[in-house]
């Protein structure tokens, strides 16, 4: 079996996803709070990543995983979120964003007739991704505002929230235009198509980065001396 | 029309997304470091604080001090001297042998008491906040003036204020200021005249005390520094107060303090 360059460099693209995954693994038990939502952030986009390469190498469509993922995810997101800002506002509308999004997510399926054209169709769901891009911006935008008005530290590079956020704000700000042009990328030309997701891979790539140094940044866990 | 090319589309979108990549590093870099900067104009601003509160606690115990060691110099010059002077009229009268003399001597005794206890009441009265309790803010300022004009000075005075717009606090603290500027005039200013304006304005009291006195160069070589200076700074520090002090040499010193309401 040939793989031409754009895949491979897909397949190489793609190993940050792993690396953040393993870290998330051997972080979990430092973990604690929001970084713990991160944790179990990685594991989704590790099965996730996992069980699409598996349906991509035996030539069937992964699509379908797309709105499950942006579903589950999300809701991750603002759940991470509400606990790394500790905000009142957004622990009461936790919960209705996490509807919203799944509402705006899943509405498009319900004409569908039974499970099987679920799994069958074959549209990226790019405004669904663009959805939930801009939650996940204005909660990037919420923790910026909130370390400019409690700087509690000099560095905030060295914290793990600043590098999930950076990641998030570079990943989801440049892929929005992507997701808008994805259906028509695919319809166009296969190399079109595989150029534009290699562009997408190599975001995705510095968003694993990003994600694997908040991971190893995570302080330990103070032990009580008695 | 011709199709766009593929090539054509591909730098569009790349452009695109380079375009917003960029925006967004800028974004993140533009974090660090403001990040940094405010941090650090922020450390610089809780030293001054410190400083600030620093200072003001020294100008508090130096107050403190300085109100000790008026007290004892009161005790000692006029308490002290007159009891003294009151016990050894009093152990003379032993010594005389003509009832006229022993009456006259009591009676000398009886006019050291009588200035002695006029003295301490003096004394109570500069250490007790009651005179304001009993006699209002504006009252216990006049009453402040009759004592000092006993001392030859004249003293020009204007309020246009309501006492209620001030918390028992602010009226104790500008009574303390005005007293603590009158002390210090009496003591090293030689004015003959003083003038106190005491006027209410939107927002904000402004106390205005000038003298014709000899007045100083720099601040810090008025002879009142380190007497009652800090403690009018510490004062007009507790009622958010702007203080500013002008003086010349031969030309008397001004004194504004803006307390805001």
């Amino acid at each position: 079996m040939q793989y031409s360059v754009q895949q491979i460099m897909l397949s190489i693209l793609v190993i940050p996803t792993w690396i953040a995954g393993i870290i998330a693994v051997i972080r979990f038990r430092r973990a604690e709070g929001w970084t713990k939502v991160l944790c179990y952030i990685q594991f989704l986009a590790f099965i996730t990543q996992a069980y699409s390469d598996f349906l991509w190498h035996r030539k069937m469509t992964n699509l379908f995983l797309y709105p499950i993922y942006i579903t589950l995810e999300g809701s991750l997101f603002i759940w991470m979120y509400s606990l790394m800002l500790k905000s009142t506002w957004l622990d009461k509308a936790r919960i209705w964003l996490i509807l919203l999004l799944a509402f705006a997510v899943c509405s498009k399926y319900f004409s569908f007739h039974s499970f099987q054209d679920f799994i069958n169709h074959d549209v990226i769901d790019g405004l669904s991704r663009i959805i939930e891009g801009g939650i996940v911006i204005a909660l990037v935008s919420a923790y910026f505002l909130k370390s400019f008005s409690e700087i509690k530290t000099p560095h905030i590079h060295r914290e793990p929230a600043f590098w999930v956020s950076g990641g998030l704000l570079i990943y989801f700000s440049s892929t929005i235009i992507l997701y808008i042009f994805a259906n028509f990328a695919r319809r166009y030309s296969q190399g079109f198509n595989q150029s534009f997701w290699v562009v997408h891979a190599a975001v995705n790539f510095l968003l694993y980065v990003a994600y694997s140094i908040a991971l190893w940044k995570l302080p330990r866990k103070e032990r009580l001396l008695i | 029309m011709e199709a766009p090319q593929e090539g054509t589309f591909a730098y569009l979108i790349l452009a695109g997304l380079g375009f917003m990549l960029l925006l967004t590093l800028m974004v993140v870099i533009f974090v660090v470091f403001y990040q940094r900067k405010f941090f650090r104009q922020q450390r610089e601003m809780h030293q001054l604080e410190i400083r600030h509160q620093k200072e003001i606690t020294e100008g508090i115990v130096q107050a403190q001090e300085n109100e000790r060691e008026r007290i004892a110099q009161d005790l000692h010059d006029e308490v002290g001297a007159s009891l003294s002077a009151a016990r050894l009229f009093i152990n003379q009268i032993q010594y005389e042998e003509t009832l006229p003399d022993m009456i006259e001597l009591a009676d000398q005794a009886h006019g050291v008491l009588g200035t002695l206890v006029q003295e301490v009441r003096r004394v109570s009265h500069h250490l007790s906040p009651l005179v304001v309790e009993k006699l209002g803010f504006t009252g216990a300022l006049r009453t402040l003036f009759q004592q000092l004009e006993v001392n030859g000075l004249v003293i020009e005075h204007h309020f246009s204020l309501e006492e209620k717009m001030l918390n028992r606090e602010q009226q104790l603290a500008l009574y303390r200021v005005v007293q603590e500027v009158s002390v210090n005039i009496i003591k090293h200013a030689e004015a003959r005249r003083v003038t106190l304006e005491l006027t209410q304005q939107p927002g904000f009291l402004r106390l205005w005390i000038e003298d014709d006195g000899k007045g100083f160069d720099n601040p810090k070589d008025s002879p009142a520094t380190g007497i009652g200076l800090s403690g009018i700074r510490a004062r007009a520090s507790f009622l958010n107060a702007r203080l500013t002090m002008d003086s010349a040499p031969g030309a008397g010193t001004r004194i504004e303090m803006l307390v805001p309401l």
